[in-house]
């Protein structure tokens, strides 16, 4: 299980983070793979350094409350998560997306705490990918 | 099956920065037969534009060096009729709306059905002949395609089943509640079919008179009866080469059933008043919001007639059923009719969406637009949240759901007498009642025939409900 860091302070997190297999549509990612042939690798490859990027940009960006870097990882989020099927996280990037679109500073800690909730199901979603790239 | 690309169409030119997604659009539209070329940055995009000069751009607006919008406005004023097509977010619905303005062809929210964007790349131009289409009389429809929008199962189903039996000459039968887009079921099968440059001719067997259903199904013949001032082909007629879309089918009579019968087993018209039939070649397509079978228990409709005509059934689910496409759809339909009443809207609040997806949704896709058109009209803009949603939308109380008052629907006769003796604000209040009432509840085909804008009539009802 993964440790987020929450503005300094090492927690476990004690939100749920659900089963990636119950939260993908294993359906959809697959025909995916299958779309993509003998490029399959290389998109599940790709998919893992994109998820990735979003990951550093996400933890950076809640560290220190940049709204401006929330809105746009997010937005890239939104795109890779709902294409690829991972259905929990579309919505938890959406509400994320929405929430730093809000002027409204009182809702840094809803921020806060949709951030390292995407974060979580991000991390679960990357394990997903990654045992993918052998997978027939 | 993998469609080799055409070497006579341009390749299209999808400006896209997150690699992955690059792959999946590129698999997507090459297995369609489309050729490609991809951009990574603005400047990138830029750059192949001038070399390739694409008929169609697929650009998402937010780039890593540039705004998209600020991008597609320079690719517009380079070359005009350029058709832009801009994908984004929901996050970025506002930027849809600006873009919608500049001058985007379409947009699309991701993520998109592939069906759905496939639709939207070849209405682009891609692969399209120009079709004759004409409508007769019909209540309110979804004006746009947003029944279609919806990447649900339940809703890729329904594409798939249209894309099998379009190309086949069978009947077609449509059933569905009202307001699911069973006409753009029928416009989808004649679209997708070989008849597609022929003409779409729609009748609704409810709405017209059943003493002139005859005449404006087959047709007449000048004085074939009082009224009858010159010789009128009829709809099958018209849609000679083409497609016949016969919507409310179970409400037609049973004279006239036996005439359609006749005709369909025959392929002949004969026109009110004409001695001699013709021969015509028309693919029929019906539809109905009733059970036809419980129709044809009650008597009301004929069951020869219904065997002949239910040959392939395509049934259009409520929206109840189709999962997360309420959303989808409540989206597409805040950024076109903010583009119309230049409003700027943020999205969704998630308590709103959270809300759309509990609600039963009588009134299907129509009632989802009026909802949010009604949002659109009376608020300025930002994200719209529960306040300025019609205040009974929650009670889900009235079938059709079309319009935000919470008294009766007004009877849709209405005669002078009713009307003596009434202050001229009453007489306002039961013409308007009584005319959305005519036409199924949809307050923009009352705005229509009143001659006044759709959201005049909002205004008027809004205040009424507030008493």
């Amino acid at each position: 299980m993964k440790q987020v860091p929450i503005l300094g302070v090492l927690q476990v997190e004690t939100f749920d983070i659900a089963l990636a297999a119950g939260q993908i549509d294993t359906g959809c990612y697959f025909r995916l793979l299958d779309q993509a042939g003998t490029q399959r690798a290389e998109l599940v490859a790709r998919l893992i350094a994109d998820l990735e990027k979003v990951d550093c940009g996400l933890r950076q960006a809640l560290a220190n409350f940049d709204r401006a870097a929330l809105r746009l990882h997010s937005h890239v989020l939104i795109s890779l998560a709902g294409t690829f099927g991972a259905i929990a996280l579309h919505r938890t990037a959406q509400t994320l997306n929405q929430s730093a679109h809000h002027i409204d500073t009182a809702t840094n800690g809803n921020l806060g705490t949709i951030g390292h909730m995407a974060l979580a199901q991000l991390g679960n979603l990357i394990d997903f990918v990654a045992q993918t790239i052998d997978a027939p | 099956m993998i469609k080799t690309p055409s070497p006579i169409l341009p390749p299209l030119l999808l400006i896209e920065d997150t690699p992955s997604l690059q792959m999946v659009y590129r698999a997507v539209l090459h297995t369609a037969g489309h050729q490609v070329a991809i951009a990574g940055t603005a400047a990138e995009g830029l750059a192949l534009f001038h070399e390739l000069t694409p008929t169609v751009v697929v650009l998402d607006l937010v780039l890593p060096d540039r705004d998209g919008l600020d991008l597609m406005q320079d690719l517009l004023a380079l070359r005009p009729q350029t058709k832009v097509i801009v994908i984004t977010a929901n996050g970025s619905i506002n930027k849809a709306v600006e873009a919608m303005r500049a001058g985007a062809h379409e947009f699309l929210v991701k993520p998109f059905d592939e069906q759905r964007f496939l639709g939207v790349i070849e209405n682009a131009g891609l692969a399209r002949k120009p079709v004759r289409r004409e409508q007769l009389p019909l209540p309110s429809v979804p004006t746009s395609s947003e029944a279609f929008i919806g990447s649900s199962a339940t809703m890729s189903r329904v594409h798939h089943k249209i894309h099998s039996v379009a190309r086949s000459m069978a009947t077609v039968f449509i059933t569905g509640e009202s307001g699911t887009g069973k006409e753009l079921c029928a416009l989808a099968v004649h679209d997708n079919s070989p008849r597609a440059a022929g003409p779409f001719i729609a009748l609704n067997c409810g709405a017209i008179p059943q003493d002139l259903l005859e005449s404006e199904v087959f047709g007449h013949m000048k004085g074939s009866f009082t009224g009858a001032v010159s010789d009128k082909p009829g709809a099958a007629t018209a849609a000679d080469g083409g497609t016949l879309f016969l919507d409310e089918v179970c409400e037609m009579a049973p004279a006239l059933q036996t005439k359609l019968l006749r005709f369909l087993q025959t392929s002949t018209v004969q026109p009110v008043g004409a001695t001699r039939p013709r021969k015509v070649n028309v693919r029929i397509v019906c539809a109905t919001n009733r059970d036809p079978l419980d129709a044809v228990r009650r008597g009301q409709f004929r069951e020869d007639l219904y065997y002949r005509l239910y040959v392939v059934p395509i049934h259009m689910p409520p929206l109840r059923e189709r999962g997360n496409d309420v959303i989808e759809i409540a989206e597409a339909a805040l950024i076109r009719f903010a583009s119309e009443e230049g409003r700027s809207f943020e999205g969704l609040d998630p308590s709103v969406s959270s809300l759309f997806r509990r609600l039963s949704w009588p009134g299907n896709v129509r009632q989802v637009l009026n909802v949010i058109r009604n949002v659109v009209v009376l608020n300025e803009g930002g994200l719209v949240t529960p306040e300025m949603l019609p205040p009974d939308l929650g009670a889900d109380s009235t079938p059709g759901g079309t319009t935000p008052a919470s008294p009766p629907i007004a009877q849709a006769n209405l005669s002078l007498d009713d009307l003596v003796g009434l202050s001229l604000a009453e007489v306002e209040e039961k013409v308007i009642r009584a005319t959305i009432a005519a036409h199924g509840g949809s307050i923009p085909k009352a705005a229509r025939v009143l001659d006044v804008s759709p959201s005049t009539l909002y205004r008027k009802v809004e205040s009424w409900s507030q008493g």
